[in-house]
């Protein structure tokens, strides 16, 4: 019954893309844009896109040392997801993909106050240390409070989500 | 200090998990700084009994850091010095 219910409510998603590096402009734009595409068609919504760019691999992947890295966060229903990363096994291209369940709920208001907040408790953060920092002991000494991610949300992934042994 | 010194030197450095001392800190496999200090050189998980972190945080670190080698963001091993 409840899993029944679960099943009108938008999921968050966040995938990570991993596609070749040799593109032309043109062609990462089609690529992107393939995408982008399939979500707004299925009535997903984009809430963002960034583009990592060109980086250094930990390790050859096909044969090669560097690769192009997007990462995205959109909101759909399950079968969005599986519609995109079924485009994504399809085209070449792409390489690898990890997908996590950011929010299994999905409610824009609710986010956008979510990412207000903590916004706010970073500015916060951020002050706090050029005050000296409430809590100035020995563990601050390597600076943990990076920017990282902007959830705190429980980012498990269901099985299906997430592709997580390597296929080559 | 030197009364304090026992005769097994044990560092009560880091008791505290960071994770649980800062919760402003999120484990996630994207943010590859804070990762790195719980990778030794060659790219091996270091254990939580060096680490000191919970058995939580320890858990959520480690499946950040294998999310990271899936996507060639960390190594899952030293690379060889021939393809590097």
């Amino acid at each position: 019954m409840r899993r029944y219910c679960n099943r009108m409510f938008a999921r968050r998603y966040e995938t990570l893309i991993l596609i070749t590096p040799d593109l032309t402009p043109e062609e990462l734009e089609q690529a992107k844009s393939k995408i982008t595409d399939v979500v707004e068609k299925m009535e997903g919504k984009i809430l963002r896109f960034e583009d990592w760019g060109n980086r250094q691999l930990a390790y050859p992947v096909k044969r090669q040392l560097r690769g192009h890295y997007l990462l995205l966060e959109f909101m759909g229903q399950p079968d969005l997801l599986n519609e995109v990363e079924r485009q994504m096994r399809l085209d070449e291209r792409f390489w690898k993909f990890l997908t996590l369940v950011k929010d299994k709920r999905f409610d824009e208001a609710k986010y956008l106050e979510e990412l207000e907040r903590l916004s706010a408790e970073r500015a916060k953060r951020e002050a706090d240390a050029l005050n000296g920092g409430p809590g100035s002991d020995e563990e601050d000494e390597d600076s943990l409070d990076d920017e990282g991610d902007d959830s705190d949300l429980d980012d498990d992934d269901d099985g299906s989500d997430a592709d997580d042994d390597s296929d080559d | 200090m030197n009364q304090r010194r026992k005769k097994r030197r044990t560092f009560h450095r880091r008791k505290v998990c960071r994770f649980c001392a800062d919760h402003a800190v999120d484990i996630d496999y994207k943010d590859l700084r804070l990762l790195r200090h719980f990778m030794t050189e060659r790219g091996k998980i270091i254990p939580r009994r060096i680490s000191g972190n919970c058995a939580r945080h320890q858990r959520s670190l480690t499946l950040a850091i294998k999310r990271s080698r899936y996507m060639a963001l960390m190594p899952y091993t030293a690379m060889t010095t021939s393809s590097s």
